[in-house]
C-alpha cells in the first residue's frame, strides 16, 4: 500500500513542483499519472522511490515511512520497488541476461538464484531468445522489455514507470502495455506516469491527473482527458 | 559479507585498476616514491631511537692519559680513578692498542703512525655504577693529575643525534608533502573510475544495493594502488638497509653501539609501510568518493 498526505516538493531553486498532494493506492491497483509536461509527474515518481525527499508531508510505501527513513535504509525500500524510465537505462557493455542479473547481483544474490530468476523473467517478457544479445542489438521496445524485466526480477510489490512508452511507436507501445497489464494481473501495483492519451483510453484504469503540481482529478477507469473537456473538443470539431 | 560478494568486489576493483592504465601507473609511482621516503625516514627514526636509548644506558667514561706519563704514575692514576665515587671498574688500553682499533676500522694507511709517531693516548675506561653518574665522574677525573681529557659516554653521540634529528625532520616534512601528492594521484584515478561507472552506480542505487556495496570496489582499488606502489620501495629499503647495516654497523662496533639488526628492523618496517601504503590508497579513494559518489 502507498499513502501520501499533504505532500509538497519545492526544488532548491524555489520551483514549487508539487503542492498538497494527498492520495492512497491499494496493493494491486493500476494507476495512470497524467498531466501536461511540467505538471509534476516525474517529481512525484521520484518522491516514491526516494530519489527526492518531500519538503513537507508524509509518504508511506510498503510499510516504509519515507519521512522517518534513514539514508542507509533506502536500499531496503528500493528492493521492494521496481522502477522503469523512458530511456531504459540499460548498461551497454552487458548482455540482456547480465543487465537483468546485475540487479540481483548487487543485492548479494547467488549465481544460481540469479540464473533461475533471469531465465524466468526473460520468458515473461518474451525475450528468452535475446538473452545473450547486447542492448544496441535490440529494438526500442525490446530494450524497454529488458528494463521491465530488470525492474521485476526481484518481484517488487510496486512497479513505478515514468513515461515508459515515451520513446516508442504505437505498435511497440501496445506490446509494453500488455506486459504491464500481465504484471499487474499477478498482483503487482503499477504506477505509471504518461501523457499518451491512446494508452489511457484503450486500457482503462484509475487516472490521477496533475496540473501545476496539484491533483485535479482522481477517477476510477477514467479517460485521459476529463469528459467535459472531451465534449468541448468534440463540439469544437 | 558473503564470499560471492567479496569475490565480485575483488574482481571489479582489479578490473578497473587495469582499465585505468597510465593513470593507475602514475598513482602507483606516486605511492612508490612516497613509501620509499617514508621508509627511509622511519628506518632513521627507529635507529635514532634505539641509539639514544643505548647512549642513555651507557655507563662508560673515557679517560685519556697525558703523553709521557710514566707507568708508575699511571698506576697511581689508576688507583685514584678507582677512588672516585660511583666508579665500578677501571680498565686500561695502551695507545698501541688504540691504534690497532683505528687501523681495523679505517684501514692500513694509519699503520704509519705506529711506534713513536703514534698520536693517540693511553686510555683508562671507567664503568659507572649507573649511567646518570657518568657526567660527574668525567668532571672529577678531568681534574686529576696526568689526565688529558675525560669524556663520558655519548657526548659525541649526542652531537650526532642533533644532525640526525634535523635530517629526520626534513625527511618527515618531505614525506608528508609526497604523501599528499600520492593521495591526490590516487583520488584522481578513483575519480575516473567513478565517472566511468556512473551508469552502473545509478542502477545499483536504483535496485537497492547498499551504500557499502557500492563503495567497496573503489576503496579496494585505492588499496591495491597503494599495495602495488609499496612493492618496489620495500625491496629497495630491505636490501639497502642490509648494506647500510654492514657498512655502518662495523664502524659503530668498536664504540659499543649498534644499529638495529636487519631482522629487527625489516619486518616491522615492511608491515608498517604496507599498512601506510594501503591507507594512503583507501584515503585517496575516500576523498573522491566524497566528492563524486553520491551514495
Ligand atoms: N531538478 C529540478 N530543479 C528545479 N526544478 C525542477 C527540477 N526538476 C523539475 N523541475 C521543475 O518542476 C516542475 C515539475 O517537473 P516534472 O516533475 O519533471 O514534470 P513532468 O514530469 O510532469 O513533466 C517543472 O516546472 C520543472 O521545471
Ligand atoms: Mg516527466
Amino acid at each position: 500500500m502507498l499513502k501520501l498526505l499533504n505532500v509538497e516538493k519545492q526544488y532548491p531553486n524555489g520551483v514549487s513542483a508539487l503542492k498538497n498532494i494527498t492520495l492512497t493506492v491499494e496493493q494491486g491497483e493500476f494507476v495512470y499519472l497524467v498531466g501536461q509536461s511540467g505538471a509534476g509527474k516525474s517529481t512525484l515518481i521520484k518522491l516514491l522511490y526516494r530519489e527526492l525527499i518531500p519538503t513537507k508531508g508524509f509518504i508511506q510505501i510498503n510499510d516504509f515511512d519515507l519521512r522517518q527513513m534513514k539514508e542507509r535504509q533506502v536500499p531496503q525500500l528500493r528492493r521492494t520497488l521496481g522502477v522503469v524510465f523512458q530511456d531504459f537505462k540499460l548498461l551497454p557493455k552487458m548482455t540482456v541476461a547480465e543487465n537483468i542479473g546485475y540487479a540481483l547481483q548487487v543485492i548479494g544474490k547467488s549465481d544460481t538464484e540469479i540464473e533461475t530468476a533471469v531465465e524466468q523473467v526473460l520468458e515473461e517478457v518474451g525475450l528468452a531468445e535475446q538473452a545473450t544479445h547486447f542492448p544496441d542489438e535490440l529494438s526500442g521496445g525490446q530494450q524497454q522489455r529488458v528494463a521491465i524485466a530488470r525492474a521485476i526480477v526481484n518481484r517488487p510489490k510496486v512497479l513505478i514507470a515514468d513515461e515508459p512508452t515515451g520513446n516508442l511507436d504505437p505498435q511497440t507501445t501496445q506490446g509494453i502495455m500488455e506486459i504491464l497489464q500481465r504484471i499487474n494481473d499477478s498482483g503487482t501495483t503499477i504506477i505509471m506516469a504518461t501523457h499518451n492519451q491512446q494508452i489511457v483510453d484503450e486500457l482503462p484504469h484509475r487516472v490521477i491527473e496533475i496540473a501545476d503540481g496539484q491533483i485535479v482529478r482522481d477517477e476510477q477507469g477514467g479517460q485521459y482527458t476529463h469528459e467535459v473537456d472531451n465534449d468541448k473538443k468534440t463540439s469544437a470539431r | 559479507m558473503k564470499w560471492i560478494t567479496i569475490k565480485r568486489h575483488l574482481r571489479d576493483s582489479l578490473r578497473s585498476l587495469k582499465r585505468n592504465g597510465w593513470m593507475a601507473f602514475a598513482a602507483i609511482s606516486g605511492v612508490a616514491v612516497t613509501i620509499l621516503l617514508v621508509g627511509i625516514s622511519l628506518a632513521l627514526v627507529f635507529n635514532v631511537t634505539k641509539l639514544s636509548r643505548d647512549v642513555e644506558n651507557d655507563v662508560r667514561v673515557q679517560v685519556l692519559v697525558e703523553p709521557k706519563t710514566t707507568s708508575k704514575q699511571k698506576d697511581t692514576l689508576k688507583s685514584e680513578l678507582k677512588e672516585i665515587a660511583g666508579v665500578k671498574t677501571v680498565s686500561y688500553s695502551s695507545k698501541a692498542n688504540e691504534l690497532k682499533k683505528v687501523v681495523s676500522q679505517y684501514g692500513n694507511s694509519f699503520k704509519m703512525f705506529g711506534g713513536d709517531d703514534n698520536p693517540l693516548n693511553d686510555v683508562f675506561t671507567l664503568k659507572a655504577k649507573d649511567p646518570q653518574a657518568t657526567v660527574k665522574i668525567a668532571k672529577k677525573a678531568a681534574k686529576i693529575k696526568h689526565v688529558a681529557k675525560a669524556s663520558y659516554g655519548g657526548d659525541q653521540a649526542r652531537k650526532l643525534f642533533r644532525t640526525m634529528d634535523s635530517v629526520r625532520n626534513w625527511g618527515v616534512a618531505f614525506s608528508v608533502l609526497l604523501l599528499i601528492v600520492a593521495i591526490f594521484l590516487i583520488a584522481n584515478t578513483i575519480r575516473i573510475t567513478i565517472l566511468s561507472r556512473r551508469n552502473e552506480i545509478e542502477i545499483m542505487r536504483l535496485v537497492g544495493a547498499t551504500r557499502w556495496y557500492i563503495r567497496w570496489p573503489f576503496i579496494l582499488e585505492g588499496a591495491w594502488t597503494g599495495l602495488l606502489g609499496a612493492i618496489v620501495p620495500l625491496i629497495i629499503i630491505d636490501f639497502g638497509y642490509a648494506s647500510v647495516y654492514h657498512a655502518v654497523g662495523r664502524q659503530l662496533a668498536t664504540s659499543g653501539y649498534s644499529l638495529m639488526t636487519t631482522s629487527q628492523l625489516v619486518w616491522p618496517l615492511n608491515l608498517t609501510l604496507i599498512l601506510i601504503a594501503m591507507l594512503i590508497g583507501a584515503f585517496g579513494a575516500a576523498i573522491s568518493m566524497r566528492r563524486f559518489l553520491k551514495v
